[in-house]
């Protein structure tokens, strides 16, 4: 027995393959994610056991090839090429076959050990197409196993048959495909420059054709291994050979017709699926957008009716009884102490914790939409409003997260393939209004416009879009000038959800959030507790005070004084933090309703209205920051992100405040 | 399989329903590397799915259904094909010719 072994079995498998719901089920709960080393991509590995032996499961991005057209894909070929996995698992979509096989076309030449899971044989059977397998199986020459991983099917044979490679007892006889004949000479004289050049673990073979097909990160590899002649005559062939890419990938792509030409048969031509009838109406640019609103709308009541309640419930009873119980257990002990926990802690990471519920419905509805397969549609049909801000479609995803928590729409901007557009959709989707914001906004906005509350907040949600749109087309046409990257994306057949792995995702997402709030927000807040004590104990005496008073000039261009300014300074650890340092500030005790009486009696109405103006566009809460300092790996650009919002926000607030004077 | 060699059209100006196949991608090699990856090779048969004359447009390639923005759909070379005779095996397409 070699139970001490471990086996490691990478997953591969191109997007929308249903690759999430074989390593959810293969690992469940035994888990980590964590990023690749060096990279922003999220690695997730996980655990699970067969006949006694343990295997190492890495899931490997999501790619439709291995070539370096995205950093995924450069990851995925390194991983195999470098970390040597016992066996290389790569899930298909039936549906989509031939276009699926393309990456078992590029796995052979990584010459690594494959096992073939043929996913989503239940969709292909709706759509008409019948596949056999073990037809599939004699073609290629490697194993293959059909599977409908949602339902659980077809798992268990997976891991046998990836157990079986692992130890040797399946042969692999795979049938490579080979280059287009009128490619052939060409790939023999750069095989034969390259000789054996090539680094440990890389197939010669392989090389060549990375290089004919113009893959920049092989060539610079290459570049660097081969004396500079010797390299000049590399470069005239690829120089003079510039379209082999399109022969290359026609290479594989005949091997992919020789192999299913036995194997599949075909609806006939006319039957009209599922998928094309709900995206007669998902896609349309009239009833796509409807429904795009529609969907928007109910996530956004789910959000607010559901989770709202929640999150007061955690702020009124969790957090505020914990506050009272660590008053009275530290009664005898010093004031300070009750103060840092009570209002350091728990007023600042604590209140951050009370949004979790909100987060975590957020997360889910997002989930569910991605898992059918809606959000591709919600990409296309925004796409002609995204190309104004130098943009395409897949930035609205990101962007549309933000309503939620503003770190999400940050983090989430990894699916844009180019960097350009990923800045600039990291740096303009702080503009989006998070809940942190919208709840300091429906709190004060009734206090001061009592009926004109919801236009007033529908005003500010507005300036804050435009504002966002606006900062999108100057900095596309200034700063971040460059290149439009095409817009081409796959559209996923619509099917039925998988609770579990919905499941899985959002508890992983809400563990980070714990994770962030526990560390730099749990800091941030202490910071600026402590910077409120400091020297005197006294707020209105403190370091803070000295800052907010030195502020009173830019805050007066606004109508603040320096309590304002101070409650917007506050709202850098947290958005909903303004409300409460106002009530610290204007020393309101500690029910709501009073904190509303004493601010109607010491703020107009046209100051309270640039206010909101000025913490709506503000610069972005310290775990925003954070996450855009990791998703840019660049404080460059992270301050100048955060510098450019503190211009416009107090530009927006004086412009607001001195307009509000004229009328 | 009909197929007309002498008639060549941007992939933008098929109207839904109608089949064409892939006579040549411009474009960067970036842009053209990740085209013939989705299936995008010389010879392919794509067929229209929606277009309204602006904005993107969905094409059915290779039995998956891929979104493309109009410049890019611009740059994608095709020569249509009669429909109601059209072939369900892309394999049967002319060969590569070169350039």
């Amino acid at each position: 027995m070699d139970e001490q072994r471990v086996i490691t079995v990478a997953l591969a498998g191109q997007p929308n393959v249903g690759k999430s719901s074989v390593f959810n089920t293969l690992t469940g709960l035994n888990q980590h994610v964590g990023n690749w080393p060096g990279k922003t991509v999220e690695q997730r590995t996980g655990t699970f056991a067969y006949n006694g032996v343990t295997y190492r499961l890495v899931d490997l991005p999501g790619t439709y090839s291995l070539t370096a057209n995205s950093l995924e894909e450069v990851i995925a070929r390194e991983y195999i090429i470098r970390e040597r996995p016992d066996v290389v698992a790569v899930i298909l979509s039936a549906p989509v076959l031939e276009r699926n096989l393309y990456l078992v076309a590029e796995l052979l030449g990584l010459e690594a050990p494959l096992v073939v899971g043929l996913n989503m044989v239940d969709v292909a059977e709706q759509e008409g197409m019948r596949i056999e397998p073990r037809v599939l199986e004699a073609a290629m020459g490697i194993p293959v196993v059909p599977m409908t991983a949602t339902k659980g099917l077809g798992i268990q044979e997976l891991v046998r048959a990836v157990d079986e490679v692992a130890h040797g007892r399946t042969p692999q006889q795979p049938q490579r495909p080979e280059i287009r004949r009128d490619h052939q000479e060409v790939l023999d004289q750069l095989l034969a420059l390259i000789g054996a050049r090539a680094p440990e673990g890389y197939p010669a073979q392989w090389v060549a054709l990375k290089l004919l097909e113009g893959d920049g990160e092989i060539s610079a590899l290459m570049s660097q291994r081969i004396p500079a002649e010797e390299w000049a005559a590399v470069s005239r062939i690829l120089l003079e050979h510039e379209d082999a890419v399109i022969a290359v990938a026609g290479g594989r792509y005949e091997w992919v017709a020789r192999m299913v030409r036995a194997a599949v048969v075909r609806p006939r031509a006319g039957q009209i699926t599922l998928t094309s009838q709900l995206d007669r109406i998902a896609t349309h640019p009239f009833w796509g957008l409807l429904v795009l609103a529609g969907i928007l709308g109910v996530v956004f009541w789910l959000t607010y009716t559901v989770g709202a309640p929640l999150q007061e419930w955690l702020q009124v009873t969790v957090v505020g009884g914990l506050g009272q119980l660590i008053t009275s257990a530290l009664a005898g002990g010093p004031r300070w102490l009750t103060a840092l926990l009570v209002d350091g802690v728990l007023g600042g990471a604590g209140t951050v914790i009370t949004f979790l519920p909100i987060l975590a419905i957020f997360f889910a509805t997002l989930g569910l939409l991605e898992d059918v397969g809606y959000m591709a549609r919600a990409a296309y049909v925004m796409d002609r409003f995204m190309h104004l801000m130098g943009m395409h479609g897949k930035s609205f995803l990101p962007l549309f997260l933000g309503f939620g928590c503003n770190v999400s729409s940050v983090v989430g901007a990894r699916v844009i393939e180019s960097p350009r557009a990923r800045l600039l959709t990291v740096l303009i989707s702080p503009l989006v209004p998070c809940t942190g914001r919208m709840a300091v906004v429906t709190f004060l906005a009734p206090l001061f416009f009592g009926r004109g509350a919801l236009a007033v907040t529908w005003g500010l949600v507005a300036i804050n879009l435009v504002a966002l749109a606006v900062l999108g087309v100057v900095l596309s046409k200034t700063l971040l000038r460059g290149e439009q990257v095409a817009f081409i994306m796959e559209m996923p057949l619509y099917h039925l959800p998988n609770p579990r792995t919905i499941a899985i995702q959002v508890w992983q997402r809400v563990g980070e959030f714990l994770h962030k709030a526990g560390t730099m927000i749990l800091l941030v807040s202490v910071l600026i507790w402590l910077l409120g004590a400091v020297p005197t104990g006294e707020i209105q005496t403190s370091l803070l005070a000295a800052i907010g008073r030195g502020l009173e000039p830019v805050g007066r261009l606004m109508g603040l004084d320096w309590r304002m300014m101070l409650a917007l300074l506050s709202s850098f650890a947290a958005k909903e933090n303004s409300l409460a340092t106002l009530g610290v500030l204007f020393g309101a005790g500690d029910s709501a309703g009073s904190l509303g009486s004493v601010l109607q009696a010491a703020i107009g109405a046209r100051a309270a209205w640039a206010f909101l103006v000025v913490q709506m566009l503000f610069v972005p809460c310290v775990a925003t920051v954070a996450a855009m300092r990791q998703e840019t790996r660049s404080w460059g650009w992270t301050l100048a992100g955060v510098v450019l919002l503190l211009v416009l926000s107090l530009l927006g607030g004086t412009a607001a405040y001195q307009i509000a004077g004229l009328l | 399989m009909i197929d007309r060699p002498g008639i060549t059209l941007a992939l933008a100006q098929l109207r839904p329903g109608e089949l064409g196949y892939i006579r040549a991608l411009r474009g960067g090699r970036g842009f053209i590397s990740r085209l013939a990856t989705l299936g995008f090779t010389l010879g392919a048969e794509v067929e229209m799915v929606q277009n309204y004359g602006r904005g993107p447009l969905i094409v059915m390639i290779r039995d998956s259904r891929v979104a493309l923005g109009r410049g890019e759909a611009m740059h994608i070379l095709v020569s249509p094909a009669i429909p109601q005779v059209a072939s369900s095996s892309p394999s049967a397409a002319p060969a590569y010719s070169g350039d």
